[in-house]
């Protein structure tokens, strides 16, 4: 499921549409892979890490101003009540993506660490498709941030485009390129509706208090 | 005005102890967060040690004003001896010296005999390399390619570089033949090379056990320092850059290189030219020379530049010092028995023995004397005045928030007061009094809320919609603007784009701090009577942007850098072949475009920083607000449900009210105190 929040659907399509035309300049520009594949997936995880940040801040505020507009809110002790349930902190807990582990990337990004840590969350997630390992990551309790399933679900997508197309022409490499995008602004889509879910049923804990 | 840190810094910490005092009697204060990290900030206040870096070319009389400064001998300092690593010395309970070597080999020496033995050796030089660069080929050539097998290449760029450095002005290729027998009988021990060396000395001058002080290997004609040197400069309280007060022209290189290096460029903090040698010049000299020095380094501090006032330029004498030292301790007899001894060693140099001709055998003139000729007094000084700033503002911050936890402490005993009272005088009324609070208080805690959430979004929100993200993108175009007239042709144009890109990214440092405060500030501001500033703590940025990735990027942009070029052959039949040539123009564009990535992803990070940054602020405050009402409320509860006889009640009255009294005068010694602190920065 894909959130429906018009305003949050616009500011993810606005992302990809940019790193879309920013990957299309790195593939164009580099003549060679290995190159181009780095600078596209430091690239992407960097922004992604970055605004994903601030969708939790959007979303939060949203879904606020949503639930003070009910009635039921209108009572400042019922509005107290939904204050004390510290949603920010709890989304904050649950979505924030660790800043202090990034040692792969801290340090340049190291592939054999990101490919062993992306690896285990695919034994973990059943699968290695990109898809399904974000969004096991991001609804369950592993701790693994986020710009490391992002740079490990592009050494994948770019290494089964490399079993596909020993020929490396350029053609295939932006399609391939193309296809990650596409998966990941969907993920992201779906984890903004996750994100919304878990706001829900912490707020119907409030009215059947009552 | 405060002008010693020493004093200041007591003065602070007794006022924090007065504080304690006060803070100990109040009820239900003990674990209140903001203690508990005054606590903390008064341990690093104690513990703060200032790092005064020394520099300068080789001879230029480093470890002699180092000696002369700690008033111990603890460097060797001689002609034939030079410093080869960078000695860090600091006070410890007891002697040691801890060594690091190139294979990171670790040895420690305890006690003077052996410390000195291993200084000694390691500082000894053998005759024949007496004219090279020693510390230089270490640096770089030994230490770096260890066991591996040096490239011609590199052998011969050393030598091209350190060409000024042939100070004994050998023949070049005499020279050269030098360096190179150096490097063939020293790469095999290359193990043995010391890279660090620590310190630790029992100062009995408690003014010394604040202050780390580094001495480095000279830096070369061209102002180069190694790479270890470069990160103690980067991080230094201060810097002091040595040079003979004559002898050495004026302008020469080697400081205005040093000045306009990278690491000097990053340090933001003072800068001083000390002179050194000024007791064998005639006053007349001294003058002249100095106002030399002020006419060419003593400009403002400009963008590109660091600025040096005039009173941050500083003749001294660290030989006429360490006399001053020397004779401190001795009786005017045993004084009269060393200058004979000197004298008949010849040994004395011209201004000890004026000195001494002027005191006329009277100890404390020529003590008044040396000091005259060492100058040292201006160091201290001075220092205090460009150096101290950060360790000033510090202590003043942090008599800010004892201020503050003043005020709330008496607020809090105010109101405790007037509840007693009014149990005492109608009980019923108290009752209604905590229900209307406790409504009260429900409602400013929700407004706080919204407070909270708008601050959050204002900043925080996704794409260019909060402050951060726009901020940032006016920090990233102001660095557009700076390098697009860098033209590509050239390779002082990489150095320029590079030196503009450090900068960007210390900028980067700075937007993330300053918004960071902006953020807190914003929410004090709003929030000011609930919430305590000290409760979040702030993130800095760490970019990754060292000499060593840029190295990279220029290493793998090389490789893409290349053109198709055509040229022909053949007389008669002539035939059109192409080659692939390096590009300078290319190379350019590739590494600027690598630059801006890199630089981008810094952005990235640092909003991602912010954004996260501004989501804890949020929940500290939220949760800072509301464990504030919920102690009022339970206070108040406390005093309603409390059994108290009228006695009872008149004998808590006449302790809060005590209490009360005695946070004035502490109070305003503290305001005192913090208006000395701040008329000095
Ligand atoms: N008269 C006089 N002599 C000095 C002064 N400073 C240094 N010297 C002498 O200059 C020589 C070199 O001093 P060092 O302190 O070893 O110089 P350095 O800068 O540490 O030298 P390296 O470690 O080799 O770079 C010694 O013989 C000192 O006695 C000074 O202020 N006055
Ligand atoms: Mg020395």
């Amino acid at each position: 499921m894909e959130t429906c929040n018009a305003e949050m659907k616009n500011q993810v399509e606005k992302m990809f549409c940019d790193l879309r035309s920013k990957s299309e300049g790195i593939v164009a520009s580099s003549s060679i892979y290995k190159n181009a594949s780095d600078r596209i997936m430091k690239l992407v995880s960097s922004r992604i890490a970055a605004e994903s940040e601030g969708y939790i801040v959007d979303m939060y505020t949203l879904l606020t101003e949503r639930i003070k507009q009910e009635a039921f809110f209108q009572d400042p002790n019922h509005l107290n009540a939904f204050y004390r349930l510290n949603l920010r902190e709890k989304l904050n807990d649950k979505y924030h993506f660790e800043v202090d582990s990034l040692d792969a990337f801290q340090k340049g990004v190291d592939y054999k660490e990101i490919n062993r840590l992306y690896a285990s969350l695919g034994a973990a997630a059943g699968t290695l498709a990109v898809g399904e390992i974000l969004k096991f990551a991001m609804s369950s309790v592993v701790n693994i941030p986020f710009t490391v399933i992002v740079a490990g679900a592009a050494t994948v997508a770019f290494s089964s485009y490399f079993k596909i197309v020993p020929s490396r022409n350029k053609i295939a490499f932006k399609k391939a390129v193309d296809a990650f995008l596409s998966d990941l602004e969907h993920d992201i889509l779906n984890w903004l509706a996750d994100v919304e879910c878990f706001f829900d049923g912490q707020i119907k804990t409030l009215y059947s208090q009552n | 005005m405060i002008t010693s840190y020493k004093k200041a810094k007591e003065d602070v910490l007794n006022c924090y102890n007065e504080f304690l005092q006060v803070a100990n009697q109040v009820h239900g204060i003990k674990d209140d967060r903001s203690l508990q990290s005054l606590a903390t900030q008064a341990e690093k206040i104690k513990e703060d040690k200032f790092c005064l870096m020394i520099a300068g070319e080789a001879k230029s009389g480093k470890s002699t004003f180092i000696n002369a400064y700690l008033g111990v001998e603890i460097l060797p300092m001689d002609v034939r001896q030079c410093t080869s690593s960078v000695v860090e010395i600091r006070y410890g309970k007891e002697f040691i010296l801890h060594a690091t070597f190139a294979d990171g080999r670790e040895q420690e020496c305890r006690g003077n005999e052996s410390i000195k033995k291993f200084l000694v050796a390691n500082a000894a030089l053998d005759d024949e390399y007496r004219d090279i660069p020693v510390t230089t080929i270490n640096n770089e050539i030994i230490v770096k390619y260890k066991a591996k097998k040096i490239p011609e290449e590199i052998i011969r760029d050393l030598i091209k570089g350190v060409e000024r450095e042939n100070i004994h002005k050998l023949p070049q290729d005499e020279y050269e033949k030098r360096i190179r027998m150096y490097i063939k009988t020293k790469q095999p021990s290359w193990m043995n090379v010391v890279v660090k060396i620590d310190i630790q000395y029992p100062f009995e001058d408690k003014e010394m056990r604040g202050v780390r002080i580094i001495d480095s290997p000279g830096v070369n004609a061209a102002g180069k320092v190694g790479d270890i040197t470069a990160t103690y400069i980067e991080s230094a309280d201060a810097i002091m850059f040595l040079r003979p007060i004559t002898g050495v022209a004026i302008e020469a290189e080697s400081f205005k290189e040093f000045l306009e290096s990278k690491s000097v460029d990053r340090n933001k903090n003072a800068m001083f030219l000390i002179l050194t040698r000024a007791a064998a010049e005639s006053a007349e000299t001294i003058d002249r020379a100095y106002e030399e020095f002020v006419k060419i380094f003593g400009a403002q501090k400009t963008d590109s530049r660091h600025g040096i006032a005039k009173e941050q330029i500083i003749p001294v004498d660290s030989k006429a010092e360490m006399y001053y030292n020397l004779f401190l301790n001795l009786s005017t007899e045993e004084i009269k028995g060393q200058m004979k001894i000197l004298n008949a060693e010849k040994k004395a140099e011209p201004f000890l023995m004026a000195a001494w001709f002027v005191a006329a055998g009277e100890k404390d003139a020529f003590l008044r004397e040396l000091k005259r000729y060492s100058n040292f007094e201006v160091i201290d000084q001075s220092l205090n005045r460009f150096g101290r700033k950060a360790q000033f503002l510090a202590l003043s911050e942090f008599l800010g928030r004892i201020l503050r936890m003043y005020a709330k402490i008496a607020a809090n005993l105010r109101e405790q007061i007037g509840n007693y009272k009014l149990k005492a005088k109608n009980p019923r009324k108290l009752a209604e009094k905590v229900d209307e609070t406790s409504a009260a208080l429900r409602d400013i805690e929700n407004k706080m809320n919204e407070t909270v959430d708008n601050i959050a979004v204002k900043y925080a929100r996704s794409g260019n919609n909060g402050i951060i993200a726009k901020t940032a993108e006016e920090v990233m175009n102001a660095y557009l603007n700076e390098i697009k007239n860098i033209k590509g042709e050239s390779d002082s144009s990489l150095d320029e784009l590079e030196k503009i890109s450090y900068r960007q990214v210390d900028k980067f440092i700075e937007f993330e701090n300053k918004l960071q405060k902006k953020v807190v500030a914003e929410c004090n501001e709003a929030l000011v009577a609930l919430s305590d500033r000290n409760s979040i703590e702030f993130i800095t940025l760490e970019p990754d942007f060292s000499e060593d990735i840029v190295g990279e990027i220029k290493t793998s942009m090389r490789e893409e850098a290349t053109e198709t070029e055509s040229y022909t052959t053949g007389l008669t039949f002539k035939e059109t072949h192409y080659r692939p040539v390096f590009s300078q123009h290319k190379f350019y564009h590739l590494v600027k475009d690598s630059i801006l990535e890199r630089m981008d992803e810094i952005k990235q990070q640092a909003i991602r920083d912010l954004r996260s940054f501004v989501q804890l602020a949020a929940v500290a405050y939220t949760k800072e607000l509301r464990r504030n009402a919920e102690v009022k409320r339970e206070e108040l509860t406390r005093i309603k449900k409390e059994k108290r006889s009228a006695d009872e009640i008149a004998e808590i009255l006449k302790k809060l009210n005590e209490l009360l009294g005695m946070i004035n005068p502490k109070e305003n010694f503290a305001k005192e105190l913090k208006g000395g602190i701040d008329g000095n920065v």
